[in-house]
């Protein structure tokens, strides 16, 4: 019996809260591919300003090859500027990464901070809050960012504060639904009995507790954020031509849709890959932070 | 008790309400009592007569809203907790009163390390870098006989039993003067709770210090307690010497939840259960709050609240039969 008792103690030690998650994402097989796929993505992101001319490769004009079907030289084809595509689209991995990633950072800062002050505090700053943030949720969030992008101009940091703000409204919901469950365990009574300030009680005791639902919503968000952003550009009010954002590539080849489709179509599939990627990822870390599967 | 030498808590008519949707619920009406120096004092009675609420009071930890403190003074070595400012309560938490909730398994915070939950405390009260924090939290989880190497462990790593030691190391942590233990045992198997209750007692005998043990156990409070306040329904019934209250039990009240304990010497005898039920804290009680499920109730009980009149110089009863019978001779 004790010899059993501390073996399984020891196998329990071995692992931290951290190391167990981690464990479990491992099992999940549609995570690590989006897992993977989305390391790739990064890598491309961050090499391809090394390994590629901006001026020349990216955005360089070259009419003698415009609209040759994938081929060996040009494995993506090229576009109706003679652009290979498959560098712009390496390229334009950056532009969604940093403005899903971005937007959702920011997003996630507001709506943490006003969340937690709604569910910790609840009453007046909570209807304050939460009727705020349902008149944002109630206006389709493209509208929103048309908007806030007309009044401000397009730029690739004005798209990004466009988006956080609809990312800011889903992270307000969670943060507070979960502060709300959090602030009346014993922990939290007990961290006040020792004497800590409620800041401290809320920034170490409450806000650690609510992260699994916070991560969950992070990586679905950066997936609707990079969507949003590509619709932005297909309209023209994104990221300015003649950047390779996926969207402004595929707004681009509708005028050549019928003889030239792959213009469209692999940018297109560029979105969809990444978009699924991080909702495999997500719902793997649902199910790893899950607390009800842990053994 | 009501000597003034070397009193550490005196609580003095304190009385609780919390204003709730459906009305105004009178958890603690008017209770006074006091812990000496180096003194534990058993707070006994069924769920729902206000002993937390007393406990959550003496921090000021009261939730408000709803809860609210309405009358009476609590000192702590003469300073009124209730009248002390923020700054100053929270010093006084965790440094001069600390205190052990009633289940493990929640008051530990899941997602840090136990050891730096204890070092925490350390830090708030203590000017100390986090090294010495943790050197402090290790020496601590020895103390409640957890090995140090399993400071780095998360409480789910641990068990119920060693989860309470590990909220008895916090709370010890800064050496207060007084311990507030509501329900320390309630959680635990029996064997663990014989371990977890003589290793409180120990440590308080260790280090001077006072406490104040919240249960519905009557045989824990057997073993660790000085003095016994026997609550009902927000009010202190019988409050005496542990002498005076299990030996000499005068209140009614207290009688009945003897005779509902198990007795080895009336095996398979059936139990006496208390007739009726606890009345509700939502009604404002005129009489003595015990007389409908008291057996020697008279009218006036119905309708004069009794004091809690002295039978001895430790001994105090609030019933109205022992007044007149005292008075009768």
């Amino acid at each position: 019996m004790e010899a059993v008792k501390k073996q399984e103690e020891q196998a329990l030690k071995s692992r931290t809260l951290l190391q167990e998650t981690w464990r479990r994402l491992l099992k999940n097989k549609g995570a690590v591919v989006g897992m993977v796929f989305l390391l790739c993505l990064i890598a491309a992101a961050v090499l391809s300003g090394f390994i590629f001319d901006y001026d020349t490769q990216v955005i360089g004009q070259n009419i003698k090859e415009r609209l040759q079907w994938p081929s060996r030289e040009h494995i993506f084809g090229t576009d109706e500027l003679g652009r290979d595509i498959f560098i712009r689209l390496l390229y334009g991995a950056r532009y969604s990464l940093v403005i899903g990633c971005g937007s959702v950072f920011i997003g996630l800062v507001i709506g943490v901070i006003f969340g937690a002050l709604a569910g910790f505090y609840g009453g007046v700053i909570d209807q304050v809050v939460m009727r705020i943030n349902d008149m944002l949720y109630a206006v389709p969030n493209i509208m929103i960012a048309v908007v806030v992008v007309s009044l401000l101009g397009t730029s690739t940091f004005n798209l990004l504060l466009a988006l956080c703000v609809t990312c800011a409204t889903g992270f307000v919901r969670i943060t507070r639904a979960a502060v709300m469950t959090i602030r009346g365990q014993e922990y939290v009574e007990s961290a006040y009995a020792m004497g800590l300030p409620t800041w401290k009680v809320i920034a170490k005791h409450i806000i650690p507790n609510c992260l699994s639902p916070i991560i969950v919503q992070v990586t679905l968000l950066i997936g609707t954020t990079i969507i949003n952003a590509s619709s932005l550009s297909f309209l023209g009010i994104g990221v300015p031509s003649p950047a390779p954002e996926w969207g402004a590539m595929l707004s681009s080849g509708r005028s050549q849709i019928r003889n030239a489709p792959y213009i469209c179509v692999i940018p297109g599939l560029a979105i969809m890959f990444t978009v699924l990627a991080l909702n495999l990822l997500g719902d793997g870390l649902r199910d790893a932070l899950d607390p009800k599967l842990k053994k | 008790m009501e000597e003034k030498k070397e009193v550490l808590l005196d609580v003095k008519n304190l009385r609780v309400e919390y204003d709730t949707d459906a009305g105004v619920v009178y958890a603690v009406n008017g209770i006074s009592f006091s812990i000496g120096k180096k003194k534990t004092l058993g707070l006994v009675g069924e769920t729902g007569a206000g002993k937390t609420t007393t406990a959550l009071s003496i921090l000021n930890l009261v939730p408000d809203p709803p809860g609210k403190i309405c009358e009476g003074s609590i000192l702590l070595d003469g300073q009124d907790v209730l009248r002390m400012d923020v700054p100053a309560l929270e010093k006084m938490r965790g440094d001069d009163v600390a205190m052990i909730f009633q289940d493990p398994m929640t008051a530990l915070n899941p997602v840090m390390t136990v050891g730096s939950q204890i070092a925490e405390s350390v830090m708030l009260h203590n000017k100390v870098s986090e090294e010495e924090a943790m050197q402090r939290a290790k020496e601590m989880l020895k103390l409640v006989g957890i090995p140090e190497s399993r400071a780095g462990d998360y409480p789910h790593q641990f068990s119920g039993g060693m989860k309470q030691r590990v909220v008895i190391a916090i709370a010890l942590a800064c050496h207060p003067r007084l311990l507030i233990a509501d329900e320390p045992t309630t959680a635990l198997d029996v064997t663990i709770q014989a371990q977890v209750l003589s290793l409180i007692k120990q440590l308080i005998q260790d280090r001077g210090m006072s406490m104040l043990l919240i249960t519905h156990d009557l045989g824990v409070v057997a073993e660790t307690c000085d003095d016994v306040a026997v609550m009902y329904s927000g009010k202190i019934v019988e409050i005496g010497t542990a002498d005076d209250v299990f030996n000499h039990m005068l209140h009614d009240y207290t009688v009945g939840l003897f005779n509902s304990l198990p007795n080895l010497r009336k095996r398979g005898e059936e139990l006496q259960p208390i007739k009726g039920m606890m009345p509700n804290p939502m009604e404002k009680i005129t009489g003595c709050s015990f007389a409908p499920r008291c057996p020697h109730a008279t009218e006036r009980c119905f309708h004069e609240i009794p004091e809690l009149i002295p039978v001895s110089d430790t001994h105090r009863v609030a019933c109205h039969r022992i007044q007149e019978e005292k008075q009768n001779g």
